[in-house]
């Protein structure tokens, strides 16, 4: 039986393998962040040097020049001024510029430094083009997709080829568990590994396998030994009516008589229902596994020369039509308990003056017999404690007991009632 | 006739003690396997009823014991294991019947009879009582001498009669006799009177000095 939870089955390596990539994308994503700041800060860091760096130089070019007009080329301008400059001051600003080879506004930084030399003073002007923080964006993205499928096909081979070595002893355990039979009576011979989860696992199930193996035992035990046990009190009582028959019976009044007869019947159905129980528990537990070839013809025409006389005594005809050649491979005792169910139920269900007609076409064997009416679906007699006939003495395990022989070796079993002729048929197909 | 009875439990044992020796036969009981031990060191028996689950040992462990000290000693099986196997390992190993409890004792006692012919009486396979003689090998029946027209199930029937003579035979003891298990109650009365019927008239009309009575309510009477 498979629990079906409406969930998709996946492999463990794959649900592993799953987990492990959504945890590296998070963690991607928030390291890209982190990659980006980190990488425009430095940037904004060394940009500033460079532009003061420029600056020096800028203020060396002054002290040998000392140029009276304004000294202007591309991202570099130095205006003398009229003012006196005691402290030199450097600031940054960004802004827009033309960039020559572009042609278009691309933002810049701007260093504006004012440096006083002896009495003259400077503004000098310094530009340079900003790495945008979208090229940085763009950068730091396409690395980390590539870094992240780089990975991702390297953590699919590994999880792959260590999937194969670390599981192999768990699938040779499901192997071992799905091959397990009680009936074998074999505890679980299960693979030696170093995982400690394996370990437990196989542990706890070896555990396990043989205390089900022991409690089957104990349990097909008190089955058997209970059926048995019922069956020494049953002939106690049985004995001891029969000697009180034998001794004062014919002492005793009629209604007497008759107490001890009935009481004697229920006895019979006692031990015959613990005998059928028991059958019906020894082929659950498939303790009939001989298996040997059956002449089914011959099995038939044996329990046909049984049953003929029984049919005569109670005016039955008797038709047998076209038996086939049939051999089946079974256990001999089960298909004797089959046909012996069939016959009697042929029997015992019919009525004075009544027909039964055997046939077996290849190997279906169809049983029609007259007999009484039946209420309701006929399906239902297969089941235990079932009868169509109320007032019959037996527990209705008759045709239990041949449904389970049938489904046993897979037979196909059909019940047909003819609510107009009260027909019974039963059909087996033994293949 | 003495026969040893080897079953653990005391009431069992104590029944089928009180049925038989009504019958004349002398019977021992042994309740363990050693207790049979001991008894068949010491005698001779013609029959023994063997039950298979003993407090010590196996019933089975009994059967090769008995097969090399006293051949001829007949064995019948009566155990509470129904299985197939049981009553096939029992039969290979030398029983000569196996009886599944819970029984009927007028079954039991001709099941007894039927083998303490075969085996101590060895040669003789006739069983008489009055102008009524019966071979078991043949399967023939005569009265004064002329052979009985029966048929197989007639002739089951007689036999058990004659063994069972003068005791109360109830329709379930011939029923089972005739059918074993395998037959409804509900049916068996009706065909047990039909063979009952037959049997009667055709001994009556062989002028056969017992016959068969009605009990009513119960069963027959023979002899």
């Amino acid at each position: 039986m498979v629990l079906d939870t409406g969930l998709v089955e996946m492999r463990l390596i794959i649900k592993l393998t799953l987990i492990y990539l959504s945890i590296t994308v998070c963690s991607f994503l928030v390291g890209g962040v982190i990659v980006y700041n980190a990488m425009e800060s430095e940037i904004d860091i060394e940009q500033k040097r460079f532009l003061k760096e420029r600056f020096e130089n800028a203020k060396k070019g002054i002290q040998r020049y000392r140029p009276t007009e304004p000294f202007l080329r591309t991202k570099y301008a130095i205006y003398p001024l009229d003012t006196v400059i005691k402290e030199e001051t450097i600031s940054f600003s960004d802004t827009l510029v033309m960039h020559s080879q572009l042609q278009r506004l691309e933002p810049h930084l701007k260093l504006t430094g004012y440096y006083g030399l002896d009495t003259l003073a400077y503004k000098v002007v310094l530009y340079d083009v900003i790495i945008e923080s979208d090229d940085i964006e763009d950068g730091v993205r396409s690395s980390m997709i590539k870094v992240f499928f780089l990975l991702s096909i390297l953590t699919i081979i590994v999880s792959v080829i260590s999937s194969n070595i670390l599981l192999r002893p768990f699938y040779s355990t499901l192997k071992e568990l799905q091959d397990f039979s009680l009936k074998k009576g074999e505890t679980l011979n299960l693979p030696q590994t170093q995982t400690k989860e394996l370990r437990e696992l196989n542990s706890e199930l070896y555990m396990l396998s043989e205390k089900i193996i022991k409690d089957y035992n104990s349990l097909k035990e008190f089955s058997e030994n209970a059926s048995h046990e019922l069956q020494t009190p049953v002939a106690i009582a049985r004995g001891k009516l029969d000697i009180l028959l034998e001794k004062h019976g014919e002492n005793m009044t009629e209604e007497q008589n008759a107490l001890i007869l009935s009481a004697q019947n229920a006895l019979k159905s006692i031990s015959k229902l613990s005998r059928s129980l028991g059958l019906l528990m020894r082929i659950d537990n498939k303790e009939y596994d001989k298996t040997s070839n059956i002449d089914l013809r011959n099995e038939l025409i044996n329990k046909i020369n049984q049953f003929r006389e029984l049919y005569e005594l109670k005016q039955i005809e008797l038709k047998q039509i076209d038996f086939d050649e049939c051999n089946i491979n079974a256990d001999p005792s089960l298909i004797e308990i089959l046909l012996m169910n069939l016959f009697q139920n042929s029997l015992k269900h019919n009525i004075r003056n009544g027909f039964v007609k055997i046939s077996l076409d290849k190997c279906q064997l169809t049983i029609e017999n007259s007999g009484r009416e039946v209420e309701g679906d006929p399906e239902i007699l297969f089941e235990r404690f079932k009868k169509g006939d109320l007032s019959a003495e037996s527990p209705g395990l008759g045709l239990a007991i041949v449904k389970k022989i049938c489904d046993y070796y897979g037979f196909k079993i059909k019940y047909k009632f003819n609510k107009e002729n009260f027909i019974h048929t039963i059909s087996v197909n033994l293949v | 006739m003495k026969i040893l009875v080897v079953e653990d439990n005391p009431e069992l044992a104590d029944n089928i003690n009180t049925y038989l020796e009504k019958e004349g036969v002398t019977v021992s009981i042994a309740s363990s396997y050693h207790k049979a031990i001991e008894k068949l060191v010491s005698f001779e028996y013609d029959v023994v009823l063997l039950d298979l689950m003993l407090p010590d040992k196996e019933g089975f462990d009994l059967i090769p014991y008995m097969k090399e000290t006293f051949p001829t000693t007949g064995i019948l099986i009566m155990s509470a294991r129904d299985g197939v196997e049981d009553k096939v390992k029992g039969l290979d190993m030398g029983a000569d019947d196996y009886l599944p409890k819970p029984f009927n004792l007028t079954e039991l006692f001709a099941r007894v009879r039927a083998l303490y012919r075969r085996r101590s009486l060895s040669g003789s396979s006739e069983v008489k009582l009055e102008n009524i003689s019966i071979d078991t090998d043949s399967g023939l029946a005569s009265v004064d001498n002329v052979t009985l027209d029966l048929t197989g199930k007639e002739l089951q029937l007689l036999l058990f009669f004659v063994v069972n003579r003068k005791k109360l035979i109830s329709k379930n003891a011939i029923a089972e006799h005739l059918w074993g298990d395998y037959m409804e109650d509900t049916d068996s009365y009706d065909f047990v009177y039909q063979h009952v019927k037959n049997l009667r008239k055709k001994l009556k009309d062989a002028g056969a000095i017992p016959e068969i009575k009605t009990v009513y309510g119960l069963g027959y009477r023979f002899g």
